[in-house]
Formats: structure tokens, sequence, C-alpha cells
């Protein structure tokens, strides 16, 4: 039997389709990435932000091929090969890629120590809070009425918390930082659970609508994306949509554990 | 009754000596729970690295009013640093390599790709070791399948990491942020060695060596209070009734807040 998503679209489209052409050329950092994955893009907007040369590689995390598993044995996207090293997990490339690159600017996160830990509480509180109630509620299905509703809400409340420490335009105020790029990948998804689930992002809060539009307009992040080729993408979001995606992260979600 | 009314309240044994030694006001003020595994990953790196800090014994379960205003979430560990606050056991971490790196040693390398191999290790022992450790704990012992399971599961999550060890340590000679995060359970593994049949020597090669060599470093030592006092927590989580957050996320399939 075919892997779930073998009949997916292979390659990215729209304008992500022109950012992957700027970057066929080998480079210290080869980038292995999959178009549709919001992990992947988080780090594909970085490298887009800091101007960093890298060279994209297509790679489909539902059909693991043997090369790819030997730079990550867990076989997902996003990944990095750095000067013959292999290293993944998108929240730890983002860290690195600020290590490795700090003459490429912007910075995206701050000097003072302080600050730092600030970035972190809040991508932790992103990756434990926002990101796995956001799949839920996209995996809830319609006829659960109370549990929909109950996913809804705590998908409002844990954007009300982010939402209370945003400074300006953009999470840290006026710099655009990790905190975005950690978060926008979901926010420029938030349609399916828009058209299917009766998100709104005005019931987040004030400002939560503004801020999501500032931060999934940012050069970097349509650069990056596909997704705006929605019928592309839909053949997964159905599947969510569905309660059946088969990505590591869904099926966490479903059974109760931490997304890998 | 409050789910720790029957604990000790405060450190014992050679943590109570560092306790004692740290009551002064210092520019880091160290919230803890003495019998926290979270918190003692930044007790360790406070030691190790010599930080000046006043330690301040907080009761999580608890919730008091002027904590919470410090970390909302009113879980250990936290800081108070030059007036801010800041919480989360691994982001402590990482703070402290940040603002005191002239305090040696350095827990992290200074290389980029070093640094990365210890958080995804770090990242490995959160999303893996740690959950599959609670479960161990809380799978009742006349649930014979599911034990079998858990034990299973935890010993393949620590297989994973013990490839990567270099021996002594982690990283090899330097005591480093993987050792740190992971000494609490280790020192604490005695509980599933006594009541889920774990075995050091069943993880495989080199782990009993590795788990001797966390648990017997001085700063491990010096966090670590007499385990006749925190055996009723223990009981809790044996019995599947543990209260705390991390156990309350594990029954209920979220991630640990």
């Amino acid at each position: 039997m075919a892997p779930p998503d073998a009949n997916l679209h292979p390659v990215a489209t729209g304008r992500a389709a022109e950012t992957v052409s700027q970057h066929q050329n080998p480079q210290d950092l080869t980038f292995y990435s999959a178009w549709f994955c919001p992990f992947s893009q988080r780090v594909w907007i970085v490298l887009e932000e800091k101007g960093i040369p890298y060279q994209y590689k297509e790679v489909n995390p539902y059909k693991k091929e043997e090369h790819f598993l030997q730079i990550n044995p867990r076989g997902l996207a996003p990944a990095v090969e750095y000067r013959g090293k292999a290293i993944y997990e998108s929240l730890v490339l983002l860290e690195f890629l600020e290590d490795a690159y700090p003459s490429y600017k912007p910075n995206l996160l701050p000097s003072d120590p302080s600050d730092r830990a600030h970035q972190r509480i809040w991508i932790d509180h992103i990756a434990k809070a926002v990101v796995p109630v956001s799949m839920r509620l996209t995996m809830t299905q319609p006829n659960e009425q109370e549990k929909l509703e109950t996913a809804r809400n705590e998908l409002y409340e844990a954007l009300r918390k982010l939402q209370n420490e945003i400074k300006g335009t953009c999470f840290a105020g006026e710099r655009f930082t990790l905190v975005d790029a950690v978060i926008v990948p979901w926010v420029l998804r938030d349609y399916v659970s828009a058209e299917h689930r009766a998100f709104k992002r005005e019931d987040v809060g004030d400002g939560w609508a503004e801020y999501a539009k500032a931060i999934e307009t940012r050069d970097s992040v349509c650069r990056t994306m596909s997704v705006s080729e929605r019928d592309k993408a839909k053949v997964i979001y159905n599947r969510y949509l569905g309660g059946d995606a088969q990505s590591e992260a869904a099926k966490a979600i479903k059974a109760g554990r931490p997304i890998p | 009754m409050a789910p720790t009314d029957a604990i000790h309240p405060v450190a014992t044994g050679r943590a109570a000596e560092t306790v004692a030694q740290h009551q002064d006001p210092q520019d880091l003020t160290f919230y803890s729970g003495w019998f926290s595994p979270f918190s003692q990953r930044v007790w360790i790196a406070l030691e190790e690295k010599g930080i000046p800090y006043q330690y301040k014994e907080v009761d999580p379960y608890k919730r008091e009013e002027h904590f919470l205003r410090i970390n909302p979430k009113g879980l250990v560990p936290a800081v108070e640093y030059r007036g801010k606050a800041i919480y989360e056991s691994l982001v402590l971490l990482e703070f402290l390599e940040d603002a005191y790196p002239s305090y040696k040693p350095n827990l992290l390398p200074s290389d980029p790709y070093e640094r990365a191999r210890q958080r995804i290790w770090i990242d490995h022992i959160s999303k893996t070791i740690i959950p599959a450790s609670m479960r161990l704990t809380m799978t009742q012992p006349n649930e014979q399948e599911k034990l079998k399971t858990a034990r299973n599961e935890f010993y393949e999550a620590l297989r994973k990491l013990q490839d990567e060890i270099k021996g002594p340590y982690f990283a090899g000679e330097q005591f480093t942020l993987v050792d740190v995060v992971i000494a609490p359970w280790v020192s604490r593994d005695y509980v599933s060695a006594e009541h889920r049949g774990f075995k050091r020597e069943d993880v495989g090669d080199g782990w009993a060596k590795y788990a001797k060599a966390i648990e017997t470093r001085d700063s491990v030592l010096r966090t670590t209070s007499e385990r006749d006092k925190v055996q009723v927590m223990y009981d809790k989580y044996l019995r599947g009734e543990a209260q705390s957050e991390a156990a309350k996320a594990i029954r209920a399939g979220r991630p640990i807040p």
C-alpha cells in the first residue's frame, strides 16, 4: 500500500518555487525541507531573513528515503547538513542559525540574557500550548460540538497568553524575532480552522488579527509559502480535518504523546 | 487535603547544607522545590558554576500569590534576576550560560554544531525519556503487559541517548547540559528499580557506569535530599495518583507544562 500521502504534490509552488530555484547551488549548508511543512517553514523563513547561503533539497517525510534517514534518523523535516554534520529539530535549528551565522543580519535573538530567556519562554509556550491545541482543534470532528467548543476555547486561551506579551507590530516590538518565526507558519494556516472549525482571529482578542496580518505578510514568509496554492495543500489538510492525518505530529497528538 | 500536606517542607541531608549556604540576597533569587527534579537541574548548574544565588523554597502545589507573580504558571524552578522573572528549567539553563559566561565551567560548548547537538539530545530527554520514565513509574504493577511495554519503551529511549555518550560524561571529559538535564532522573531511578523492575544493566553496556558518574558528581550530591523524606511523594506516583502538573499531563496525554 502506498504511503498515506504519496499523491502529494511533490514540490513547492508559487513564490516558494521561485525561492527554491534560487537555492539550487551546493553550499556549506544544505536545507532539507518539506514544502508544506510548518516546522520546515520556520527554518526556511529564518534562512531567508538572514540571507544565509543554502541549498534547498525537497524531502517527503511521509516517504522516508534511506539517504535522508542517514541525515536525520527520525526522518523528519526540517533538517540541515552543515559542513558534513547533521542537525535537526526546528527549534534547535533556529538557535543554530543564530549561533553559526552571527554576522548575517538581522539577529533574531536579542543579545541581553533576560530578553533571550523571554523569547525562549514564549517559544516554549507556542510549542507546548499553541501548536498541539491548534492541531487538536483541526482534528476534532465537527459533529462533536462540545469537544469542538472546548478545543477552540483552549486555542483562544493559548493565543491570548501570547498576545498579552506582544509589544508592537511584532512580538518584541518593531523587530522581527524568533517568536514571530516560530508561530507564523500556524498563523498562515489558520484559514483551515477558520473555514472548517469556526476559528476567528477577531475572537482571540484585540490586536491578534493585526499581529497575524503583520507577520504573515512579511516578505520572508511570503517567499516561503506554497500554501497560497491552497488546492495543493488541501489533500493534507483534508486528512487533518478527517482525523486521519499520518504525520508524526498528528499521530502523537492522537496518542497523547509529545510531538516528536 | 493538599497534595503536599504530608511532605517534608524543606531540603534535608546535603541539600540542606547547600540551602543554608545560600540565604543572603543576591542578584539572582532561585525559587525551588527541594524534591523537584526540574528544579534540581537548575540547582546543579548554579552549584557547578558557583553562581551567587539566594535559595527560596516554594511549594508548587500551594500556588501562593507572590510566587504566581514571578511565574504565572506557579511552577518551579523559577528565577528572579535583577527584577525580571524567568522560568522553565531548560530556558533557565540557557539563561545561566548567557548571563554568567565567566563562571566556569561553561556547560554548553562554544562550537555552534556542538551546541546544536547538546540541544538535540536535551530535546530527546524531554520528549522521549522523561515521559517514558514517568509513565513507567505510574503504571500499576498488576498490569503486567503495560508494565513490560512501559519498561521497554524506557529502555529504548535511554539506549538512544547511551549511543551518543562519549564517556565518562555525555560529551566526554566535560560535564555539560545534557548531563545536568538527565541527572535528576538518574538519581531517582531507584524508585523504578525497587517497584517497576528497572535495571540499569538492562539498558545496555555503559549505562550503569554513566549513571554512576552522573549521580556521584558533587553538584548533584549537594542538591539531593534524604530519600525517606520524599518517599510519600513517590508513593503517589507509584499508585498512579500523583498531582504534579507533569503527572496530570502524562495521564491526559498532554505536553508536560
